[in-house]
């Protein structure tokens, strides 16, 4: 019986521990503290990005690479740009950045930044370029 | 390589090259004008093949600047090793017997029945519309039949994590890439990074444009000259074509 | 919703111990293993040990429900390890590698509960004698299952207020409670479960261990329990 009582013990000691892990135990819940960088009006509703933006960059990504579809609102290279922290400039580094800081929340792995660059274009002309063909397509 | 088959050919050939002198300065400018931009929203369409003439009597041996720009343009970092990526490579040759020197750069040659397409397991491989023929790395697993059903030896793997992102494309480690005939620029209505440079040596050697528009330049030029696709016994109908091989 | 979820909690932990006392004080007079039995105390370790993990004697009893129910236990194991990220705020680097073979735990899961339901309902023998309790629990967890890969795969919810609310309970610190129906549907089923598991066949998983037939050794010659009148009438030295 004493075993049981160990073992009992343990699983509780693991909750609380789970519980309390990283941010030191009951000081309220720890939400992300994003850097959104340039910030601003988003391509959509930010809570509607929230859930969708993985089906909308997946969607618009195919139509692009496959039927060569350019200028469509919801691209990465756009994320980017108005995401980056002014900081180190990129979205990926620390818990703070937006990209990392809300899939390491959620441990959801980001694939897109093996290929892709977490950077914003430098280029102000491509920029400038792409919002407003953005602008034009939310219209 | 087929070499010139008697000297009649070859004579007609230099006429030939002198005939497009005066058009391949005109192209330049008339070449922004057939590319143009396809609108932001437009899907790339069979309307168009893209291809290229590759005047390897404008082909000078030891000049990479072909090479270099794609490179540049790509995000490659231009090592040789068995394990970099190259795209474009300058090939020389010398005729047997005559001992002719060629030069010419090899990539891939973007093919109407690319048989890396065929060989594709996951339909990673493919030829867009206007004739392109590409990798989509979000969906290729990094077997490289591609690779081994190329008959060009165009196509490469990446082995290492890719941590410079600063080239125009996207490119990852454990996937197959290629020359993409420079799709991002060529959707904004510029010509590839290589057929500028080597136009910006005054060599003008690659003529790019659209096959399928019968008063193009290269459509025009084509129609003049003599050329070649490579190992054309194949049926590939290649969309690069060369002079003077 | 919260205030559920403390009940729910409640009920089940306070329960739990409840069942778990009795069972521990149940007396055991009888040697009752099931033979062939392991003789020693390690023995029984590593019967118990293969009985949890590998469920044994299910094994050699029925093939199709030993093959539905592992797929299924297989199944919910992997998935709970993988909704670990929403306890842990800073989620452990094997809670994150595991992720992508929580999804095929769910299925997986799906698929043992669509096979052990199936056999209640197609088999005239097992459907004569389950008793809509045993109805019961599949459902509840098939609809945990499915509303969980629904938001998977059709409506996603959004995982950060997900978090945030698991959280918010661990920690006193209420938070609203995330939006959609299938998190609705899936949580509060989840709720209904860990309110009835006390009172349910569930208990099986604390109660194996308790089992006399699995959990006692085989030593009834060896370790002979003689009544205190009846030492005088023994030859051999009664043993502890």
């Amino acid at each position: 019986m004493k075993i049981r009582r160990i073992l009992l013990l343990l699983v509780l000691g693991l909750v609380f521990w789970a519980g309390g892990g990283g941010y030191g135990a009951w000081a309220g819940v720890p939400i992300p503290d994003l850097d959104i960088g340039q910030g601003g009006h988003c391509v959509a509703d930010p809570l509607y990005m929230r859930l969708n933006h993985m089906n909308l960059l997946i969607h618009q990504r195919d139509q692009t690479v496959r039927q060569g579809i350019r200028g469509g609102p919801y691209s990465l290279a756009v994320c980017v740009d108005c995401h980056a922290s002014k900081v180190n400039h990129s979205v990926l580094g620390t818990s703070r950045n937006f990209c990392q800081g809300c899939h390491e929340y959620v441990s959801v792995r980001i694939d897109c930044f093996e290929c892709h660059s977490s950077e914003p274009r430098n280029t102000k002309a491509m920029i400038t370029g792409q919002s407003r063909v953005v602008k034009e397509s939310l219209k | 390589m087929k070499t010139p088959a008697n000297l009649q050919r070859r004579s007609f050939m230099s006429q030939g090259t002198a005939l497009t002198a005066t058009v391949a300065i005109a192209p330049g400018v008339m070449l922004y004008d057939y590319a143009r931009a396809r609108p932001a929203g437009e899907a790339a369409s069979s309307a168009v093949r893209w291809g290229m003439l590759i005047d390897t009597t404008r082909c000078a041996t030891g000049c990479d600047a072909c090479v270099k720009a794609c490179n540049r343009e790509n995000g490659l970092s231009g090592e040789t090793r068995p394990t970099d990526s190259q795209w474009m490579r300058k090939v020389d040759l010398v005729q047997e017997g005559t001992g002719r020197k060629i030069s010419l750069p090899m990539m891939c040659q973007h093919c109407a029945d690319p048989p890396c397409v065929d060989v594709c397991p996951t339909a990673a491989s493919f030829k867009r519309a206007d004739g392109i023929v590409l990798v989509d790395k979000h969906r290729c697993i990094g077997c490289r039949y591609c690779m081994m059903a190329c008959p060009y030896k165009a196509r490469s793997f990446v082995h290492e994590p890719v941590t410079d992102h600063s080239g125009h494309t996207p490119r990852g480690q454990g996937t197959v890439e290629s020359c993409t005939l420079c799709v991002h620029r060529v959707d904004q209505g510029q010509s590839p990074a290589c057929v500028e440079a080597c136009a910006g040596e005054g060599k003008e050697a690659i003529l790019f444009g659209n096959l399928n528009d019968p008063n193009s330049p290269i459509s025009r030029r084509l129609h003049e000259v003599s050329s070649v696709k490579l190992r054309d016994d194949l049926g590939l109908n290649t969309g690069i074509s060369f002079v003077g091989l | 919703m919260a205030l559920l979820f403390y009940l729910a909690a409640l009920v089940f932990a306070l329960g739990l111990a409840y069942r778990l006392a009795i069972y521990a004080r149940t007396p055991a007079p009888l040697k009752i293993p099931t033979t062939p039995a392991p003789t020693t105390q390690r023995g029984v370790v590593w019967r118990m040990f293969r009985e949890v993990v590998f469920f044994e004697s299910l094994f050699k009893g029925n093939l199709w429900t030993w093959a539905f129910g592992m797929a299924f236990h297989l199944g919910l194991a992997l998935e709970t390890v993988r909704h670990l990220r929403y306890f842990f705020s800073s989620v452990p680097e094997w809670v994150t590698l595991v992720q992508p073979f929580g999804l095929y735990g769910g299925m997986l899961m799906v698929v043992g509960l669509g096979g052990l339901w199936g056999r209640r309902i197609l088999v005239p023998r097992i459907r004569y004698i389950s008793t809509p309790s045993d109805h019961l629990m599949l459902v509840l967890l098939l609809t945990i299952g499915f509303s969980g890969l629904t938001m998977k795969y059709l409506v996603r919810p959004d995982i950060l207020a997900v978090k945030e609310f698991i959280l918010g309970l661990l920690r006193f610190d209420v938070q609203p409670f995330p939006a959609g129906f299938p998190v609705f549907i899936h949580l509060s089923m989840v709720a209904l479960l860990l309110l009835i598991f006390p009172f349910s066949k569930l208990l099986h998983a604390p109660g194996v261990f308790f089992s006399p037939t699995r959990n006692q050794v085989d030593d009834s010659r060896e370790h002979r329990h003689i009544v205190a009148w009846a030492t005088s009438m023994e030859s051999e030295k009664p043993h502890g």
